[in-house]
């Protein structure tokens, strides 16, 4: 068997500079040297090893189970994956190809000449006939994507490198997590479910398309929700520099739990259906499956910075310098738990008495308009019990011009009908 | 994979063989139908079947696995059909695993996947039929199997060198008892037969002791072999399925020098190709599914393939993939 540095040796012409890597890297390897797809499945990978190698690895694995368990061609989020039939997701995100090579690898039977016989060696047996002892993790690798109306929020204004952060670095992250915290929330369905991946991803996505290293002291988390949606994926502060782990996980997941073995397959079809449009400030975007609200005023890049369990606020990350003296200018916020703060606003709400408070929340729309909102906790004279603080917080964290921003009309509005969304893009 | 109907409503669509009112299964198939029918255990059903082919399977090859228990076999009854698409390929795909495992150790080359239902097995040969032996192989596949395709599985071998082989995979069904396709008839219902010349002729050359120059005269042996049996099949109701040609009037081709000298009962032959009522190597072949008792009118096909079991030329990749074996330095 092959020393990991050799093997890391050989995938390095395969891994891509620019994008995670996907079932198109695997292909190309096997194309040149496929005696090293075999290795690298079976070989271990130390942690240190590049977030791109280890990704190319479980991809590598999972070939290797569906090849004994066999598999089913399915679809979500509008592209197709090979579900093993005892667990496993490989994302297809290049189509006909990508089947088409996975499904030559099953059987063995696309030589056109003997030319192109494919080398046997025990590794090759081993990878298409043994057992091994990763077999497990592989088919428990969940399948996540991301709701209609959030693939909506982010195609239709939301800043361009959370475009491009989710395509890559939040692929790679939930592919290979370095730690994956259950239970998300201090109350409701995520209280003890939903999935926190932390890692640090190949690159750092900017709004200018030219991807930057990783920052140093921070890792990138990726939540999805108990269904398997991911809703939120930003750059967080880490416990140190060059550490995967994220500042004080026992305030952030008070009744989570660091889970091992978790590991996601994330599909973006739908969100590779149409360009990103341009960004659109001071605009709120509701995720249901997340049950929060974004909202941001700037695209500058930024990290999350958690404040409570209510409230995280985005702040510009253009300068991560760990030794400067200014405090980052927050440029939006995400404020979580909102179907619990819509429910005690309208408790508090009284229009008769002409508040300045409206509010509508059904099933299938929500329609708040965010700065009544956010201002009646603020301002309305409102009691300030503890379901109201986190609302004045915010307006002290954002500062005079988030106030400003945010006191402009900023109606949070979602599809009717998340299937319409879905065809309007898709047309589009 | 169209996958639209579930196996339940494929199976619903099947409809009694009217023919077989008139044409009941001969005496000794009947028998060990029944046998195979009743065993209540797999072990039990593989003894039958195997014991069957052993006899009554026109392939020397499937003959000769079939005595030496070289046969993976996955029986699949029609309780099984009934629990969908994912157990279905979920139990083939673990034989499937069970044989590439004895194949990886030369200890089997042939796996059988056999539908064992009265029900089934007394069915119409029609486009329901078809539709139902489509959903089986390509769940065995993970692939799609269009009609009248040559499709393949894989072998491997390990022993001092590794090689592996590509696997014709083969339609067989009770509908053939007694229709002019009864060379691919089999008992209990319908059934897909995977059988690797090559591999088998690789162990044998192993058991002996004998030094990998001598693998082609295996393969060799395996030629005489395959053209007694097709020089060989009794005629059906459209007279002989296969037959050989005589070099006189179907000469080889000049490019392809075959090694092997033929005995006195196959001299003047075509060692290169063979003609056929039906294409040999197709999976699913049209022609099967169809309630006639004769072959339907058409030409038949003269140039089935000999030359993977001795032509060893660039331009002929199967004699390496079928016959000889995908070695380290092929």
């Amino acid at each position: 068997m092959a020393s990991h540095t050799d093997i890391l040796a050989r995938l390095n012409g395969v891994l891509p500079p620019d994008r995670e890597v996907r079932i198109a890297d695997l292909r190309t390897l096997f194309t040149q040297d496929p005696e090293a797809v075999y290795q690298v499945a079976l070989s271990e990978l130390p942690e240190s090893s590049p977030m791109a190698a280890r990704g190319l690895q479980r991809l590598a694995r999972t070939l290797s189970v569906l090849m004994r368990d066999g598999f089913a061609v399915q679809s979500a989020a509008n592209q197709n994956y090979a579900r093993g039939r005892q667990g496993g997701i490989l994302p297809l995100d290049d189509g006909q190809p990508d089947l088409e090579f996975v499904q030559r690898l099953y059987t063995g039977s696309d030589y056109s000449s003997k030319m192109e016989s494919q080398k046997r060696s025990r590794e090759c047996l081993d990878f298409f006939l043994e057992d091994h002892a990763w077999d497990a993790g592989i088919r428990g690798t969940r399948l996540l994507r991301v709701a209609p109306e959030d693939t909506y929020a982010i195609l239709a204004g939301s800043p361009r490198y959370q475009y491009e952060s989710l395509l890559d670095s939040a692929r790679e992250v939930v592919r290979c997590p370095s730690v994956v915290y259950k239970g998300l929330r201090h109350d409701g369905p995520m209280k003890t479910e939903g999935f926190a991946f932390c890692g640090i991803p190949s690159r750092r996505h900017m709004n200018n398309g030219k991807p930057k290293v990783p920052p140093n002291g921070f890792t990138f988390a990726v939540f999805a929700n108990h269904d398997g949606y991911v809703f939120d994926w930003d750059w967080i502060p880490a416990v140190s520099k060059e550490s995967p782990l994220p500042r004080n996980p026992d305030e952030r997941f008070p009744h989570g739990k660091q889970v091992s073995g978790v590991h996601g397959e994330l599909l973006v079809g739908s969100l590779r259906l149409r360009e990103p449009e341009k960004f659109r400030p001071k605009q709120a975007w509701f995720s249901r499956e997340g049950d929060c609200v974004f909202w941001y005023h700037s695209d500058a890049e930024s990290y999350a910075d958690r404040y409570d369990e209510y409230l995280t606020a985005f702040f510009d990350a253009s300068n991560l310098d760990p030794h400067r003296q200014e405090k980052d200018a927050c440029v939006g916020f995400k404020l979580k738990m909102v179907s619990q703060l819509v429910e005690t606003v309208k408790r508090w709400a009284k229009p008769d008495t002409n508040e300045g408070i409206i509010v509508q929340f059904d099933q299938d729309r929500v329609e708040v308009e965010l700065a009544f909102l956010m201002r009646a906790w603020a301002e309305a004279a409102l009691p300030g019990t503890q379901e109201l603080l986190p609302g004045m917080r915010l307006m002290e964290k954002l500062g005079k011009a988030g106030v400003e921003a945010l006191s402009e009309k900023t109606p949070i509005t979602i599809p009717q009908r998340s299937r319409d969304e879905r065809q309007s893009f898709q047309s589009a | 994979m169209p996958q639209d109907l579930p196996l339940q409503e494929l199976l619903d669509r099947l409809v009694p063989d009217a023919w077989r009112n008139d044409h009941p299964f001969a005496s000794h198939f009947d028998a060990s139908h029944r046998a195979l029918i009743e065993s209540s255990a797999d072990v039990a059903r593989a003894e039958v079947l195997s014991s069957w082919l052993a006899k009554e399977q026109p392939c020397l090859f499937g003959q000769d696995a079939a005595k030496r228990q070289r046969i993976e076999f996955c029986f699949l009854r029609q309780d099984d059909l009934l629990r969908g698409d994912n157990h279905i390929a979920g139990r083939i795909a673990q034989a499937r695993l069970r044989w590439r495992r004895r194949g990886r150790k030369g200890d089997a080359s042939a796996f059988v996947i056999s539908v064992v239902s009265d029900f089934v097995a007394k069915s119409e040969p029609n486009a329901a039929l078809f539709e139902l032996a489509q959903r089986i192989v390509e769940l065995y596949l993970c692939r799609d199997v269009p009609a009248d395709k040559i499709v393949h599985d894989e072998l491997f071998l390990e022993a001092a060198e590794c090689r592996s082989w590509k696997v014709g995979v083969n339609f067989f069904g009770a509908q053939g008892e007694g229709r002019w396709w009864k060379d691919h008839r089999i008992l209990g219902g319908i059934a897909f037969s995977m059988n690797s010349v090559g591999h088998l002729a690789c162990v044998r050359r192993l058991a002996k002791g004998a030094a990998e120059t001598e693998q082609r005269h295996g393969l060799d042996a395996a030629l005489l072999v395959a053209m007694q049996l097709i020089n060989g099949t009794t005629p059906g109701v459209s007279g002989k399925n296969t037959w050989l040609h005589e070099v006189s009037v179907r000469p080889e081709p000049a490019s392809v020098q075959c090694p092997v000298t033929l005995p006195k009962a196959l001299a003047g032959k075509n060692r290169c190709e063979y003609g056929g009522l039906y294409h040999t190597d197709q999976t699913l072949p049209s022609a099967y599914f169809v309630a006639a008792e004769r072959r339907p009118e058409g030409p038949p096909i003269e140039n089935l393939d000999l030359t993977y079991l001795h032509n060893d030329s660039p331009d002929n990749a199967e004699y390496r993939t079928m016959g000889l074996g995908v070695t380290q330095d092929t």
